[in-house]
């Protein structure tokens, strides 16, 4: 026996078939053409990028330079102040040999030392 | 284009920004189609499309393909600049739907394009359409207009493929009904 059951039942998720999904789609794409920017606005704007590309070129260029002097300097610099301190290093060690020299030339420093 | 092509002329463009205006004539059309149907204004789509530009152009170094195209990077700035547009702009005036107008459905969406034909079924879902929240309109036109995967469309709206799949069922529930029904809501909660 048939009986008409109280109960109610919740659609849990809704579902659009893939027809149906096609048939919104065309839908839409008919309502909404792709909608084209004026050929003067597209013109300019591509004149504008281009002006702000060269721009970036010469500012990537000057920054290299820049990098390059900076290096320069930075590497002088350096070298300069390892080559002082072997000047240095030679003459305190030129120093020490001539502090150490024996009193007669005819002996050894070392003796002279342990005398 | 196929991949290979995009990458070559984005890796000329990093090369030489001089070379950018390859891709800006690519994409040129379909930016402004995409702030165009957002903003439903062509200086408001002229001034956004070149802001996208600008900052693409800028930003372009720091560009790493990571499995997304190019040209989901490129609309993932216009979306932004698109955010950034709804909030400056919360107090907009929105299009009403005529509640007394009969319902649009026709059995099954069969023909849409007949469906469409008349002016008042057209205005009426174009009423629908800009109804719709930021999100769902952005993906109805990288869905259906510009035809974007899932995993582009998701990398654009910064989601997963999963939340992209399930906006796009959400999205095509509110058409439906809304569509079916005439004067549906299509402003359903997230």
């Amino acid at each position: 026996m048939f009986s008409r059951s109280g109960k109610r039942y919740v659609v849990l998720q809704e579902y659009v078939p893939l027809k149906q999904q096609r048939a919104i789609a065309r839908a839409v794409v008919t309502v909404w053409p792709r909608i084209r920017p004026s050929r003067a606005f597209v013109d300019q704007l591509s004149r504008d990028l281009a002006t702000e590309a060269h721009r970036q070129v010469i500012a990537h260029h000057s920054k290299g330079d820049r990098t390059l002097n900076f290096l320069g300097l930075f590497s002088g610099g350096v070298l300069s102040v390892v080559g002082g301190l072997a000047i240095w290093l030679l003459v305190q060690r030129d120093q020490d040999k001539a502090g150490n020299a024996p009193l007669n030339p005819s002996q050894p420093a070392s003796r002279a030392t342990a005398a | 284009m196929s991949r290979e092509q995009e990458r070559a002329l984005v890796l000329a463009a990093k090369a030489n920004p001089e070379a950018f205006s390859e891709l800006y004539n690519l994409y040129v059309d379909r930016i402004y189609n995409y702030h165009y149907r957002h903003t439903s204004n062509r200086t408001e789509a002229e001034d956004l499309t070149s802001r996208t530009f600008y900052r693409a152009l800028r930003s372009l170094q720091s560009y790493r393909e990571t499995g997304a195209p190019f040209q989901a990077w490129l609309y993932r700035i216009a979306h932004n600049l698109v955010v950034n547009w709804y909030r400056d702009r919360q107090n907009r005036p929105t299009v009403s739907i005529d509640v007394d107008a009969p319902p649009l459905l026709i059995s099954g969406l069969v023909s849409p394009e007949a469906w469409v034909s008349t002016s008042e079924t057209r205005q009426r879902l174009l009423n629908v359409i800009e109804r719709l929240p930021e999100d769902r309109k952005t993906l109805i036109i990288l869905k259906f207009v510009d035809t974007m995967s899932n995993a582009e469309i998701a990398e654009v709206l910064g989601r997963t493929e999963g939340a992209i799949k399930a906006l796009y069922h959400r999205t095509l529930i509110s058409l439906k009904r809304a569509m079916s029904e005439g004067a549906g809501d299509v402003q359903s909660k997230r």
